[in-house]
């Protein structure tokens, strides 16, 4: 058994674990790193691994959609929104519930669940959010489908500001239970990141990144491009809407405003750098962005690595991450990975060569 | 009520003219690059920026107006020279996401050099002094939107129908490998079009700046956000759909306006995006936009 870079898995069953586990394993190998990193540094650090292990969450449900359809969506921050208000909402305890909260519905007021079941309704909210709006936007073309992404998310905004007895408005919403610890965070990075393993290399995933490739050769094949659509977009939500939960534990207060469109230029950005058409790529996105902002935050906070003193730059690290998009698109539009994944092969089985993701989303002519 | 219905006609196609516009130069390019432009707010948060830097060295209000329709252009050809023209054989997808880095590179330039504060832009006051014509409220502002919207409509129906430069655009848009190979020069048909999408963000630009009255970084977001409603709405690809989709939308939040309370009409981009959803529903291709395939 020998671990390694594949575009596509063999026939048969034990070809699909293989792909499944080789880049999960990886991710595990990447947050056990994590793990003894934060023990051993003493906690320290460890709410912005915290945070770098949702946003890899985020990107990971990103990919989901972007990568296996080929469609740009700007609305993702929608699904973080509901999954963290939702899941916020229930995991409140009640008698801070009656409080900030004080003209919500009976049921809900006396309703206070746990961390996992917290994020088991909010990832199943915003999956639900996108089961509905899903059979509309998805059989626009592409250009207009992803500005209707971006539509999506400015009719969730503008729904959560003026929803004030569920969300308390525009103002800031608080009370979640500080609950999402390294290892949830960090476990639910490997499970997901195994879900869309599984998603990408199933029939249903076979099904969608056929039907970006070719939509005329996918349908005439049989294959209904809308449903394809559909389901990448309403697994890619409730992936989303886990993130979410997890942010509303991390954060315990948050407002509209922390979900809008500035949110989804890092993940943009990450998936675009690994490769929209990877997941592993994706994940080395999130390393490879996670480290610049936080070199960039120290500059923009006035000091280089504590030690020198410059002026304050307001702005500069979204000017790095606009140029760095162009440059990247522009430079290797297929992004670090391209298509490829890692699996694990019995040692003398050929890898295959053919790529089938070619005409991915960053993929140059036709 | 039949002054009042008036009143909200009257206001929703000043303001619907000017959507009508926005959603036209984004068109123009997604009709010959096949993307959307999501760095196309940018562009009328840059003019206002201009008309607000002219002013403070003390320049005249026509003076302003003047540099900021250069500035805007070249701005324009700019971005489709330095960003776009690069990516000239790329698929949509990608000239997507690098409009939108454009966008993000152009907002946090914005923020670098004036700050997250909002500016001033000056108008004189007699653009925006409201007349009673019957009862009717109408500002000379509404009647150069209307005015402007009209002139810069048939003037870009007649470069495109009649001009060599028309021809060569439609033929680019129409089909771009049998226009190259009849010679249509694929990179210089961009940058026209580019200049032409600036001339008309600059249009908007004025009319824009001159009912609001300050920018800010940020306001890029509105204007984008209005243009990409008209365009869907209208439809993509050709010249009738933006328009219609932009009227549509100006009358629409006219309506909004006179009949919801306060508190519905904080729901009104949501409710402009119902709308849309529910266009869409009925006809994928927005009221007046040409089929085209899924992949598109």
């Amino acid at each position: 058994m020998r671990l390694g870079l594949t575009h596509d898995r063999g026939p048969g069953p034990l070809a699909l674990m293989g792909t499944v586990t080789g880049g999960t394993t990886i991710v595990i190998a990447i947050s056990i790193a994590v793990l003894i990193w934060v023990w051993a540094a003493g906690g320290r650090s460890e709410s912005l691994l915290v945070n770098v292990g949702i946003t890899a969450i985020m990107v990971i449900g990103y990919q989901v959609f972007v990568g296996n359809t080929g469609i740009v969506s700007f609305g993702h921050p929608a699904f973080v929104a509901i999954g963290a208000y939702v899941g916020g909402l229930v995991a409140v305890p009640s008698g801070i519930k009656s409080a900030i909260l004080p003209d919500l519905p009976h049921w809900l007021m006396n309703l206070s669940v746990g961390f996992y079941p917290s994020i088991l309704i909010g990832g199943a909210a915003a999956g639900l959010a996108a089961l509905v709006v899903g059979p509309i936007v998805m059989r626009l073309s592409g250009a207009t489908a992803g500005i209707m992404t971006f539509g999506l998310l400015v009719i969730t905004n503008e729904v959560i500001r003026n929803l004030d007895q569920f969300t308390r408005g525009t103002q800031t919403f608080f009370g979640v239970p500080k609950a999402s610890g390294l290892l949830d965070v960090y476990g639910l990075l490997c499970a997901l990141t195994a879900v869309s393993l599984a998603y990408k290399f199933s029939r249903f995933g076979l099904r969608t990144r056929a039907a970006r490739d070719d939509p005329l050769a996918a349908e005439t094949s049989g294959i209904n491009v809308v449903r394809t659509r559909v389901g990448a977009w309403v697994l890619s939500a409730s992936i989303t809407g886990v993130a979410g939960v997890l942010l509303a534990h991390q954060l315990t207060a948050f407002s509209p405003q922390s979900f809008f469109i500035t949110m989804v230029i890092p993940v943009m950005v990450m998936a675009v750098l690994g490769g929209t058409a990877s997941i592993i790529g994706g994940v080395a996105g999130v390393v490879v962005i996670s480290a610049w902002l936080e070199f960039m935050r120290g500059i923009e906070g006035g000091s280089l690595f504590g030690l020198v003193e410059i002026p304050s730059i307001f702005g500069i690290s979204q000017l790095t991450l606009g140029v760095g998009l162009i440059l990247v698109l522009r430079l290797r539009p297929r992004g670090i990975f391209g298509s490829t994944e890692f699996a694990w092969r019995l040692s003398g089985s050929r890898p295959r060569d053919r790529d089938p993701d070619r005409g991915a989303t960053q993929g140059q002519g036709e | 009520m039949m002054v009042a219905s008036l009143q909200v006609i009257v206001d929703g196609l000043s303001i619907g003219s000017t959507y009508a516009l926005l959603a036209l130069g984004l068109s123009l390019v997604f009709s010959v690059m096949g993307f959307v432009n999501f760095a196309y707010g940018s562009l009328i948060v840059w003019a206002g920026y201009a008309i607000a830097v002219t002013d403070s060295v003390g320049a005249p209000y026509a003076l302003t107006i003047l540099v900021m329709v250069v500035f805007t252009v070249v701005l324009s050809i700019a971005m489709g020279r330095f960003a776009f023209r690069p990516f000239i054989t790329a698929p949509p997808a990608t000239l997507l996401l690098t409009s939108f880095g454009v966008a993000l590179a152009l907002q946090a330039v914005a923020i670098f050099v004036f700050g997250e504060a909002p500016r001033h832009v000056p108008t004189p006051p007699v653009l925006i002094e409201s007349v009673s014509v019957g009862g009717v409220r109408i500002s000379l502002l509404q009647i150069l939107a209307l005015g402007l919207s009209v002139i810069v409509l048939v003037a870009l129906n007649l470069l495109i129908q009649r001009t060599t430069f028309g021809i060569e655009i439609r033929a680019a848009a129409e089909d771009s490998k049998a226009a190259q190979l009849m010679g249509v020069r694929p990179p210089k048909v961009l940058l026209v079009v580019f200049a032409i999408s600036g001339v008309v963000a600059a249009v908007v630009a004025f009319v824009w700046f001159a009912r609001i009255g300050t920018v800010d970084p940020r306001a890029d977001l509105t204007p984008t956000l209005k243009a990409f409603i008209a365009v869907v709405l209208g439809g993509l690809g050709t010249i009738r759909g933006p328009v219609i989709g932009g009227l549509l939308l100006g009358l629409f939040e006219s309506v909004l306006a006179s009949f919801l309370t306060t508190n519905l009409l904080a729901f009104q981009s949501a409710f402009a995006f119902g709308l849309v959803i529910l266009v869409l529903i009925l006809r994928p291709q927005g009221v007046a936009g040409r089929v085209v395939e899924l992949a598109k």
